[in-house]
């Protein structure tokens, strides 16, 4: 008896439609959850790096481009240097003659969330992301 | 309308009020905006199901323009309306479709048609195409918070309802 009712059930109308309406949002759901991680894949290491020196821009190396690790040396005005290693999404200051090192201290930067600054030569160099940027939490 | 229909309509807004005061005061779950459970959303469903559709809208105005007074901003105001019609909308068209059968699926259609109306609001206002880049994680979102929401709603049909027809 219950046997019946429930084929009964799985027979009507209702149950159809209503299958139908699930599949139409799982294709949503899949849909969906590939475009989350297409977008991830796309996003990443997909950052520019902008230096700049007495605060004006001098170069920008865009970091997803980068195939070999390679070093570029900037001088100011007063003799002091840094010397700069670019790699895949990453950039770092291995070499220094000023007097404190903050910027080899730091290491090498992969995001947008802190730049290398080297105060003494003026020397900044920041990451800025590639392409559009999604909405911050403030601005939703 | 009579006397007993509109206090038997205003404490359903009472319900749906205190749900979805509650459910503000909760902290958020993830830290998209935009993404809660929308627990309120039980008594309109059950409204659908049970009174007609005249008194399921009246019932969901009500609530809207109520919880701008009691627990937001008067911007979210155009939010929640968006939100409110589009799903709605989409959760009459879905329970005439299915003669009030499988309360969750229509749950789940509503929540997306939510977010969606949510989202051309944000669109509207903001006018940049880039809010659209979190219709996928809000249909993500919506689909499981909708299946919550409408199963909610399927178990209170069964058992909290009878109890409530009995006494009114």
């Amino acid at each position: 008896m219950s046997d019946k009712t429930s084929s009964s059930k799985r027979n009507s109308k209702e149950y159809r439609k209503a299958l139908i309406l699930i599949c139409f949002v799982m294709v949503l759901c899949a849909l969906s959850v590939f475009l989350i991680v297409f977008r991830r894949n796309q996003d990443k290491n997909s950052y520019a790096a902008y230096i700049y020196s007495d605060g004006e821009l001098q170069t920008t190396i865009d970091l997803s481009q980068i195939t070999e690790t390679q070093d570029i040396t900037f001088y100011d005005e007063t003799g002091g240097y840094n010397i700069i290693r670019v790699s895949y999404g990453k950039i770092e200051v291995i070499e220094a003659n000023c007097p404190d090192k903050v910027c080899v201290h730091m290491g090498a930067i992969h995001s947008s969330a802190v730049p290398i600054v080297c105060l003494p030569h003026k020397l900044v160099i920041v990451l800025k992301e590639n392409g559009i940027k999604a909405p911050d939490t403030i601005t939703y | 309308m009579s006397i007993k229909k509109m206090t038997t309509l205003a404490l359903y807004t009472v319900i749906a009020l205190t749900i979805f005061v509650i459910e503000s005061a909760l902290p958020p779950l993830v830290p998209i905006p935009g993404i809660k459970l929308g627990l309120a959303n039980i008594v309109t469903l059950l409204l659908l199901k049970n009174y007609s559709p005249g008194e399921t809208f009246l019932v969901l105005i009500m609530r809207i323009v109520l919880s701008v007074f009691f627990a937001g901003q008067a911007m979210s105001l155009l939010y929640s309306l968006a939100g409110g019609l589009f799903c709605f909308a989409a959760m009459y068209a879905v329970n005439r479709f299915l003669s009030g059968k499988f309360l969750f699926v229509t749950s789940i259609i509503g929540a997306l048609f939510h977010n969606a109306g949510q989202l051309l609001v944000a669109f509207l206002i903001t006018s940049t195409t880039a809010v659209f880049l979190y219709a996928p994680y809000l249909i993500l979102s919506g689909t499981i918070t909708g299946l919550f929401t409408g199963l909610c709603a399927h178990f209170a049909q069964k058992y909290l309802l009878p109890h409530m027809k009995r006494n009114t």
